[in-house]
């Protein structure tokens, strides 16, 4: 009797070991009705000479998200030299500006000035441009990485950049991050088949592709609490196997900017708002206020920052990780009296094919399979590329 | 006889014990006057008109009977029936308080009332006996009622009142019961032993039937027969048949008849019905299952009280307050179930008595372990195993108790799937002990102590350890029947270490700790029998170390920053005056007047006058020297009840406090979280100031054990304190600079229905409420929301709980929560926008929309061992389900940039049936104590 006791309590323990606290995080979307609709004025000047752009938007809603432009506002930007600076509309909510020597010079303070569609006036406080601190090194790390969304675990690379400021100019930093990406098309394309068949190979090399896209995550850091204008080990983003990013060799270009204290507050603040679980002991989410006003009715909020800021620069490449990496599935369908050509609609056309090695049989699979511009990348290796 | 000369003794005589009667023969009374001729009758009514006697018997007994011989000065009385009753059956008994019975038949006594009077109710010609004891002397037989007497009728004096006073003790282990209700039927009115179990009734003499109860004892019947003042101690037995009476009996006339409002005292019997997560008892839990009470989430920490945040309550265990109440975080409250023997709660109106707290106090009192011999008791849950040792210190005079608490591993946490749980360790313990003794009747020592611990280390290399230590001496001194003085001296302190590591260049340890330090002397005195009159002093210092944020290992770059080091006392007076006015208009009206001051040695920054404080408008730092008073803060408090009857079974109560507050916790989060900080309020930040009205209507229904009440509530507290956004939460030494404060107002309505017994007994509450914030300033970057008034994280609309316990047999009953509420409020963003080409969030309106609704149903079992009376210890098991239906209800609700796009998540803590097995003893049967 007494060892049975025992064992219903040892059996009752495992159980609750078993299930007890299983946190269950699940995608959720909330109606939300409200929406405001405000302007948003986006920009960085940076140090570098050429061309520079300003973005002004709209807001979007939450169940309804879209990049709204707001095209015709009349903007300028102006130095504390009394320099003014014409921006000019490129469509799609950009404007943009050429700068030449002499335009940009460090300690220099520059504010910007909107002017909206409906004639309301927007500036931004003036803003001083610091050189950029040289990123001391990019480092990435095989590993995995388990998040409550995820609980079963991802394996891939976490990036990492190591900073340093010994010249003491800014002790806040920011950093974005450009990705490109290698892939290739598995297939050798020989015949095409657009209702008749043809002999058939593209001009130019379709197998081998490069892809690049800006890192959507924002990613600040400080030292203010330091007695050192150091940062070690600041995580970036993470790239893992199950997308193809990895498959064959994999770049990240990482951008250093020197924020002032405000741009800090501004930059942080978006990113622990993205970032963070919600949970009971984070705070509360409010609205990150920029450094643009509306000069002409003090009541109309608008988002956005304009910063002025150096920019540096460092890139790093990594090999394929050792573990497998999810990659485009190409699956052939092989060209028989079951399968003919003749079935394929005129949508389909043109229908790539190549012969199994001496066999005669032709195999057919998606176009991406053979073409690997069909998937937005480009074939012209990128100058830094480096294999 | 020898009894009746005991002037201050305390008689208890049972009227059917045969040896007695045997001696109350010799009750003589001498008398004088010339009674020959009379009839019986005629005799009786002369006699009674001459002397202080009463005599009781049935007319057609005596109907044929004369008296003779009955003349001259030195009559006896005894002889006088003798001869008057030869050649008859009747025989006669005099009592010690000169009542003469007649008596027929049988030569031995045995049911001396039934026999006395017949149904048809005939009594003496005098009416000496009123209704209840004719009633009493009528049906109820097998109600064998004791009979105490104290003092001698003759000694009376007309309309003045005397005091019985005393404690309240279980008989089996001599521990005092609280709560204990004095019901005396003629008055329909009573008392209510304190926490002690100190009772003192104020009375008119006379003869009483007075009913005493207290929850889970027999309930007892007396006939009291009081003269003059006296002291009693009455004793408890355990109630051996549960089946009739098992829960709360202790408020049966106390809901309708006490002045207080908005509270609720429940004993750890109720406490351990519950059926919890965790498998084991939890104060807290309970108490959240009552109107009025929220928390923000599960496994959360913090209670709100009527829409206030949990900041505002105030704990104090045995007098020792206590700053963090949860262990692992908030999973388990930090006051084992084991030692507690009961709380009060306080919401509507706090007794002045009591202050520093807007919202609520919580006054848990531990047991006080057992009188009579040595016992243990403990249990196992699933993490925690309990275990609890007490006995007498001397016999029927002290005892001690001394129980822990611990937690047995890690285990649990390693097959938890939250990557952040699983890679944690955690782990707690408690331990409280209590000494008390009761040197004589007028003095009553108390010692107590307790400290608890928890540690856990996250994944992310943060560790954390917390703990709360206190000790309170407290001596209760009756200085006479009408006058009872406490006097104590408690000290808490909350401390915390925190150890982040992450980050090797930003590694730091930050150490934080309060000290609280109370002297205390509460007193009562019945200045008069309608007034009874409280007053007392109390004196808090603080002793408050914001900590060090200290660089950890070699490589941490980051600054030593110390948060400085803070000083303040928190010093009150307060008199209160509970006034029956009549019959059915009692008024408890009282003042506390709080004087605070902000000590040094301290450095404080001056600011640029009307500029908000900030960085660039400070203009210098004054430092102070040891002893200086740097602000103080000072005002009444009002405290007002009213409670006018109407009728016997129902009441109407309004209620008006104001109440001051002059420490906050330092919390930007949704709920309480370890490294939270309390602060004094200081030159900068002041006192929260709160006035709450209430009103009640309160009724009755003895008969079913029904208690209803509806509560309606009206709250508004100034100098709340908020963070503002972004704020630096743990390194800013200058306080004000990230804070502040503003309004806050709730409102709400608060009905319950409780069955106190029977089989199934329990209660459901429900509560509408309110509860807003607003934070308004003239500078933009000093407001929350826009200065608009916003939901409060806690404001919770609608609630119902439902908690029920079906007792099937001695050994088996069954129990079941039903939790339902309005999900909290939450932020949502109000858009999305694009900053340099990334998604983000707008979030404009805080607390705009809310979570889904909490629902939530609880079941559990308690077996009890076999009932066999002589074993060494019994034990029971508790097989509970916690989640019932497996609902996945949402903790929060967050978004995240997810490969560009904005995702949004429902997280929730049990979205499964989690199954408990709990098992307790005790040394004893199961009946025993």
């Amino acid at each position: 009797m007494r060892v049975n006791k025992k064992y219903i309590l040892l059996l009752a323990i495992s159980l609750i070991g078993a299930i007890a606290f299983q946190q269950c995080v699940e995608p959720f979307t909330p109606e939300i009705k409200k929406y405001s609709n405000l302007l948003v004025i986006d920009g960085t000047l940076t140090d570098e000479l050429g061309k520079q752009v300003i973005t002004v938007s709209r807001t979007s809603s939450y169940n309804d998200d879209e990049y709204i432009a707001e095209n015709g506002c009349t903007i300028t930007v102006m130095d504390d030299q009394g320099n003014i600076y014409p921006y000019v509309g490129k469509g799609n909510g950009k404007y943009e500006a050429e700068f030449y020597r002499g335009d940009l010079e460090y300690g220099r303070a520059y504010m910007l000035r909107v002017i909206s569609n409906d004639g309301e006036v927007f500036e931004s406080n003036y803003e001083t441009l610091m050189p950029a601190p040289r990123i001391d090194s990019v480092t990435a790390v095989y590993g995995s990485k388990v998040t409550v969304e995820l609980p079963d675990g991802l394996n891939g690379y976490q990036f990492f950049v190591n900073a340093s400021d010994p010249s003491g100019n800014t002790r806040y930093y920011r950093w974005s991050m450009e990705e490109t990406w290698e892939y290739r098309a598995p297939y050798r394309v020989s015949y095409m088949w657009n209702g008749t068949l043809h002999d058939f190979s593209f001009a130019d090399d379709r197998s081998r592709c490069w892809k690049t896209a800006e890192i959507p995550g924002i990613y600040t850091g400080t030292t203010r609490n330091f007695s050192k204008n150091v940062l070690r080990n600041i995580k970036l983003n993470y790239v893992s196997t199950l997308t193809e990013r990895l498959k064959w060799r994999y770049s990240l270009l990482v951008r250093e900017y020197a924020l002032s204290v405000e741009a800090y507050e501004f930059w942080s603040g978006l990113e622990e708002q993205t970032q963070e679980t919600g949970g009971l002991y984070e705070s509360q989410p409010y609205m990150v206020k920029g450094n643009i006003t509306c000069m002409s009715n003090p009541n109309e909020a608008v988002l956005g920052f304009f910063s002025a800021s150096g920019v540096t620069k460092k890139r790093i490449f990594v090999d394929p990780p050792p573990e497998d990496v999810n990659d485009l599935e190409c699956p052939g369908d092989t060209i028989s009296i079951f399968n003919p050509l003749l079935s394929y609609p005129e949508s389909s056309y043109p229908v790539y094919l190549f012969e199994e090695k001496g066999s005669g049989i032709m195999v057919t699979a998606e176009r991406r399979c053979f073409d690997c511009l069909e998937r937005d990348g480009t074939n012209i290796e990128p100058d830094f590329w480096k294999d | 006889m020898r009894i009746t000369s005991i002037i201050w003794g305390i008689v208890m005589m049972c009227m059917l014990v045969p040896e007695l009667r045997a001696q109350s023969q010799d009750n003589d009374i001498k008398f004088s006057g010339d009674y020959n001729g009379l009839t019986f009758e005629q005799f009786v009514s002369k006699v009674e008109s001459q002397q202080e006697v009463h005599f009781y018997y049935r007319k057609d007994w005596v109907q044929n009977i004369k008296l003779d011989h009955a003349s001259g000065s030195d009559l006896s009385m005894k002889e006088i029936l003798h001869r008057a009753f030869l050649g008859t059956d009747l025989r006669y008994y005099i009592d010690a308080f000169h009542d003469i019975y007649v008596l027929k038949g049988r030569e031995m006594i045995t049911t001396l009332p039934e026999k006395l009077i017949e149904a048809s109710g005939e009594t003496s010609k005098k009416g000496g006996i009123t209704d209840v004891e004719k009633r009493y002397l009528e049906g109820r037989k097998e109600k064998k009622n004791k009979t105490i007497v104290f003092g001698r009728e003759h000694i009376k004096k007309p309309n003045e009142r005397v005091y019985l006073t005393g404690r309240v003790i279980n008989a089996e282990s001599g521990e005092p019961l609280v709560g204990a209700t004095f019901y005396v039927e003629q008055l329909k009115d009573g008392v209510v032993s304190d926490a002690q179990g100190y009772y003192r009734l104020v009375i008119t003499p006379g003869k009483y039937t007075l009913q005493l109860g207290s929850m889970g004892m027999q309930k007892q019947v007396y006939n009291l027969q009081i003269w003059q003042n006296a002291h009693y101690n009455f004793q408890f037995q355990k109630d051996i048949i549960p089946l009739k009476e098992v829960v709360v009996e202790a408020n049966k006339f106390h809901n309708v008849r006490g002045t207080q409002m908005g509270f609720q005292r429940l004993d750890v019997k109720a406490i351990k019905e519950i059926p919890v997560v965790m498998g084991e008892s939890d104060l807290l839990e309970v108490a959240r299952m009552l109107p009025g009470v929220q928390s923000v989430g599960e496994g959360s920490s913090g209670l709100n009280v009527r829409g206030s945040p949990a900041d505002q309550n105030l704990f104090y265990i045995n007098r020792v307050p206590v700053f963090n109440t949860s262990h692992l975080f908030g999973f388990f409250s930090a006051f084992n179930p084991d030692i507690v023997r009961d709380f009060s709660f306080y919401k509507s109106n706090i007794p002045a008595r009591f202050g520093g707290r807007l919202a609520s106090i919580f006054d848990i009192s531990t047991r006080e372990g057992n009188q009579k011999k040595f016992t243990a008791r403990g249990g196992i849950s699933p993490i925690t195993g309990r275990l609890s040792v007490e006995g007498p210190l001397v016999k029927d005079k002290g005892s001690f108790v001394i129980g822990g608490r611990s937690t047995y591993s890690d285990w649990i946490l390693r097959r938890l799937k939250d990557p952040d749980l699983k890679n944690s360790n955690a782990g707690f313990y408690d331990i409280a002990t209590n000494f008390s003794l009761e040197a004589n009747r007028n003095n009553h020592i108390q010692l107590f102590g307790y400290y608890s611990h928890d540690r856990f280390t996250l994944s992310t290399n943060s560790h954390f350890q917390y703990s709360n230590k206190g000790s309170s001496l407290s001596w209760r001194h009756l200085f006479n029947e009408r006058f009872t003085g406490t006097f104590s001296g408690a000290f808490g302190e909350y401390s915390y270490a925190n150890t982040e590591e992450q980050d090797p260049l930003n590694a730091y340890t930050k150490n934080y700790s309060i000290g609280h330090y109370e002297m205390k002397s509460d007193f009562d005195f019945n200045v008069a029998p309608n007034h009874l009159l409280r007053f007392g002093l109390s004196a808090i210092y603080y002793d408050l170390d914001r900590g060090a944020l200290t660089p950890y290992g070699a490589q941490s770059l980051r600054y030593y920053t110390n948060l400085g080091r803070e000083y303040g006392t928190e010093n009150a007076l307060y008199v209160s005056d509970e006034w029956k006015i009549g019959a059915n208009l009692t008024v408890d009206a009282g003042i506390r007047y709080s004087y605070y001051a902000y000590l040094g040695p301290n450095k404080v920054r001056q600011y640029y006058p009307g500029a908000p404080y900030d960085e660039s408008t400070v203009i210098d730092t004054t430092s102070y020297k040891s002893g200086d008073f740097i602000q103080s803060y000072h005002g009444p408090e009002w405290r007002l009840a009213l409670n006018y009857l109407l009728g016997q079974n129902s009441s109407v109560k309004l209620s008006y406090n104001r109440m001051r507050q002059y420490l906050f916790m330092l919390s930007n989060t949704v709920a309480l979280s370890p490294n939270d900080q309390w602060k004094l309020t200081d030159s900068h930040i002041r006192p929260q100031v709160g006035d709450q009205f209430s009103a009640g209507f309160y009724r009755n229904f003895p008969q079913k054990h029904i208690e209803t009440s509806i509560e309606a509530y009206y709250k508004k507290a100034n100098d709340l304190v908020e963070y503002k956004n972004g704020a630096d939460l743990i390194g800013n030494r200058w306080v004000e600079t990230d804070v502040v404060q503003g309004k806050q107002d709730a409102y709400g309505l608060e009905l319950m229905l409780r069955k106190t017994a029977g089989k199934l007994n329990g209660w459901i509450s429900y509560t509408y409420s309110h509860a807003r914030v607003k934070v308004d300033s003239k500078f933009p970057e000093n407001q929350i929301n826009s200065g608009k008034a916003y939901p409060a994280n806690y404001d919770i609309p609608h609630s119902v709980n439902v908690v029920t316990n079906y007792r099937l047999s001695r050994r088996v009953s069954f129990s079941g929560n039903m939790v339902y509420y309005t999900g909290r409020p939450i932020t949502y963003p109000s858009a999305i926008y694009y900053i340099d080409g990334k998604k983000v969030l707008n979030y404009s309106l805080r607390n705009e929309y809310r979570l889904p609704d909490y629902f939530r149903v609880d079941l559990s079992v308690n077996i009890e061992g076999n009932l066999v009376a002589k074993k060494l210890a019994h034990s029971s098991w508790m097989i509970g389900v916690y989640n019932l239906t497996g609902r996945k209800n949402a903790y929060s609700v967050y978004f995240k940039n997810v490969d560009g796009n904005i995702q949004g998540y429902k997280q929730s803590i049990f979205g499964v049936p989690i199954l408990t097995l709990t098992w307790n003893f005790k040394l004893g049967n199961y009946a025993s104590e």
